[in-house]
């Protein structure tokens, strides 16, 4: 399963400019606007990064950061960055969030440049750009994979019942 | 690419900026508006015609977006390089030759195979490649057992470890495609309207002329010694007439329609469509030439010439157009190609969803069979195959194993086909794609009123040019001269 970015923002274009970056990198992207129902859907995914949008309000942030502990105490393997969006560097929120530990900022409208040079950072970005004949490749693998399952199960059965 | 390049678009400015080392290209809007058409066209003139992201570029159009990833790097599997044992490769030195009026050599020769010759081999083996948005690669890995020689395998060949033998005597080529053909030479006196259709599978030799209103339809190729004379011709591999083709009675079925180069002296009025080199080493006059590679000729008079990479001759009279780069040239058999592929990944997909559907299927009866064995097993029954119910579960399971079984062969078989189209999709790519600029070059004379017409601009000579080069310059959509008379003129916008 692919690594998934997810975004807490309702900001269309930013949304979209994040989106498209990472459907370029053949990344996922996760977009939630309501974080309290969200909260068990995300805990299954693979994500990769979060991007927060602050000003919006939509999550209590030092709740929040419980869930993505931004001091690697717990060691670098299960580290999930959290950006912080905004769009006023001196809005109230912004600095309020500001007090808290994450890994960056980053103003609006979004530069990928740096969204790519964060990404960059993150994994080798060589690895998970697309490839599509593999892709089926991989797919016929888990097929086959599952048809020599389903025989050996069915010789089991077989046998069991004469 | 490694540097910023600023586009001028009809309507607006964008700059586009190389990210990642070249991996993944972004637009962002300096000024203007910019539409989506507009910015693939300025992408594919500065050469960028890889990986582009049409979903993102749609999106630069709107006024809240500033910037956008417009074509990214990914990893395909490439064909092999092959090594042709027979043949004859024509170069730039050959090529003056003929411009010179020399005579081109008869190729029947050259294609002349014999059973169990190795025809082709293989120098580089199937791989993983990273294409780049220009169009390089970075070679990744060998492709190990991913694909079969065969596929190469055209008409009457066969494929041993890594080369392609002949099973036949004939006469062989490779087509654009990679496939490679042999096919048994009938050599006949003359042809003509009496005989009718010829679409046998052989190639045909002619001693004589080729008459008029003959039709011929081969999977071949064709040598005629004489002329050929007003005929309708489609071969899928070479045409070579020693003493001409004319088309003097204007018989307008007369075509030649040749998948790979068509060779003679003088072409005259004839319409000629050729997949890779159209050679004349006198004159082509009154006629409409479609080369997808080069055309070389010693004169091109009152003549409409269609060719890709470069048209090179010694004089063009007045009354003659010329169409340069690929924007002019439909290939029919490339886009059935991309169908077969769109057409062939949707078979795959929709084979996938099926899949999914039985393997839920056979998962939840699997289930249901095992909880009632167990509940069998637990009341202590003793001949379980005596019970109906566990018998009928048993049948139905049974029932979905086998449905299972059966879509995943085919699935095998639909997603063989699909890698298989790709592969020769991706070799066509290979061997066509244009290295250099599209261009004119002229030794004598190209005379006044010479029209010349590239994607984005038409002109017209207004003067008679002697020794130059007219290139089109890609990157900005110019047409260039270059005199070669005076080595301290520089090039000149038209």
């Amino acid at each position: 399963m692919n690594k998934k970015i997810l975004i807490l923002d309702n900001d269309e274009p930013s949304v979209r400019i994040i989106t498209h970056v990472a459907r370029a990198l053949n990344l996922d992207t996760l977009v939630i606007h309501n974080w309290g129902k969200s909260l068990n859907l995300v805990q299954d995914e693979n994500i990769l990064i979060v991007f927060l949008n602050v000003e919006l309000g939509i999550v209590n942030i030092p709740s929040f950061l419980r869930h993505f502990p931004q001091n690697r105490e717990d060691g670098e393997r299960h580290f999930i960055p959290v950006y912080f969006l905004f769009n006023k560097l001196f809005s109230p929120r912004f600095q309020e969030a500001k007090k808290y530990a994450h890994a960056g900022d980053l103003k609006k409208p979004l530069k990928i440049e740096r969204l790519v040079e964060i990404l960059d950072g993150l994994i080798d970005v060589e690895r998970v750009l697309r490839y599509r004949e593999n892709e089926y490749r991989d797919k016929w693998r888990n097929i086959k994979d599952y048809s020599q399952k389903t025989k050996e199960f069915m010789q089991q059965l077989e046998s069991i019942l004469g | 690419m490694n540097e910023n390049i600023q586009l001028e678009l009809p309507k607006g400015v964008v700059r586009i900026i190389p990210l990642l080392g070249g991996k993944l290209l972004i637009a962002r809007k300096i000024s203007g508006n910019v539409k989506p058409g507009d910015i693939v066209a300025g992408l594919k003139k500065i050469g960028i015609t890889e990986g582009l992201l049409n979903d993102s570029i749609e999106l630069l159009q709107r006024e809240n977006i500033f910037e956008m990833p417009v074509a990214c790097a990914f990893y395909h599997d490439e064909p092999p390089q092959f090594k042709v044992h027979f043949g004859r490769q024509f170069s730039e030195d050959d090529y003056l030759r003929m411009v010179n009026g020399e005579e081109i050599p008869f190729i029947k020769q050259d294609l002349q195979v014999l059973a169990n010759q190795k025809l082709v081999s293989i120098v580089k083996p199937f791989r993983t490649v990273l294409r780049y948005p220009d169009g390089h690669i970075a070679e990744k890995a060998v492709l190990q057992e991913a694909y079969d020689l065969r596929i190469f395998n055209g008409a009457n060949v066969r494929s041993k470890n890594n080369v392609i033998l002949s099973q036949i005597e004939g006469s062989a080529f490779v087509s654009k495609w990679g496939k490679v053909y042999v096919f048994p030479i009938l050599t006949v006196r003359g042809l003509g309207e009496i005989h009718g259709k010829l679409d046998d599978q052989y190639g045909v030799h002619v001693l004589e002329d080729i008459h008029s209103y003959s039709n011929l339809e081969l999977p071949s190729s064709v040598f005629v010694t004489g002329m050929i004379h007003s005929s309708f011709i489609k071969v899928k591999g070479y045409v070579q007439a020693l003493e001409g083709i004319d088309n003097s009675k204007k018989i307008e079925n007369s075509r030649i329609i040749a998948g790979k180069s068509v060779l003679t002296p003088h072409i005259k009025r004839y319409r000629i469509t050729a997949g890779e080199d159209v050679l004349v080493n006198e004159i082509i006059t009154q006629s409409l030439i479609i080369s997808h590679r080069n055309v070389v000729a010693r004169i091109v008079d009152e003549s409409e010439i269609r060719v890709q990479n470069k048209l090179i001759a010694d004089e063009i009279r007045a009354g003659s157009q010329v169409y340069l780069g690929p924007s002019f040239l439909k290939n029919q058999t490339y886009n059935h190609w991309v169908v077969a592929n769109q057409k062939a990944e949707k078979q795959l997909n929709r084979k996938e969803y099926a899949l999914e559907e039985l393997k839920d299927r056979f998962e939840r009866e699997k289930q249901v069979l095992i909880q009632y064995f167990t509940r069998l097993k637990e009341s202590g029954q003793k001949n379980i195959l005596m019970d109906a119910t566990m018998m009928r579960l048993y049948d139905q399971l049974k029932e979905s194993f086998n449905a299972l079984q059966k879509q995943t062969d085919e699935y095998e078989t639909l997603m063989k086909n699909y890698l298989t189209i790709g592969i020769i999709m991706a070799y066509y790519a290979r061997e066509n794609r244009m290295t250099e600029d599209p261009q004119i070059r002229v030794y004598g004379k190209i005379a006044k009123g010479v029209m010349i017409s590239s994607s984005g601009k038409s002109v017209k000579l207004t003067k008679s040019l002697e020794n130059v080069t007219i290139r089109l310059d890609r990157a900005s959509g110019e047409l260039r001269i270059i005199s070669h008379n005076n080595k301290d003129v520089a090039a000149v916008p038209v």
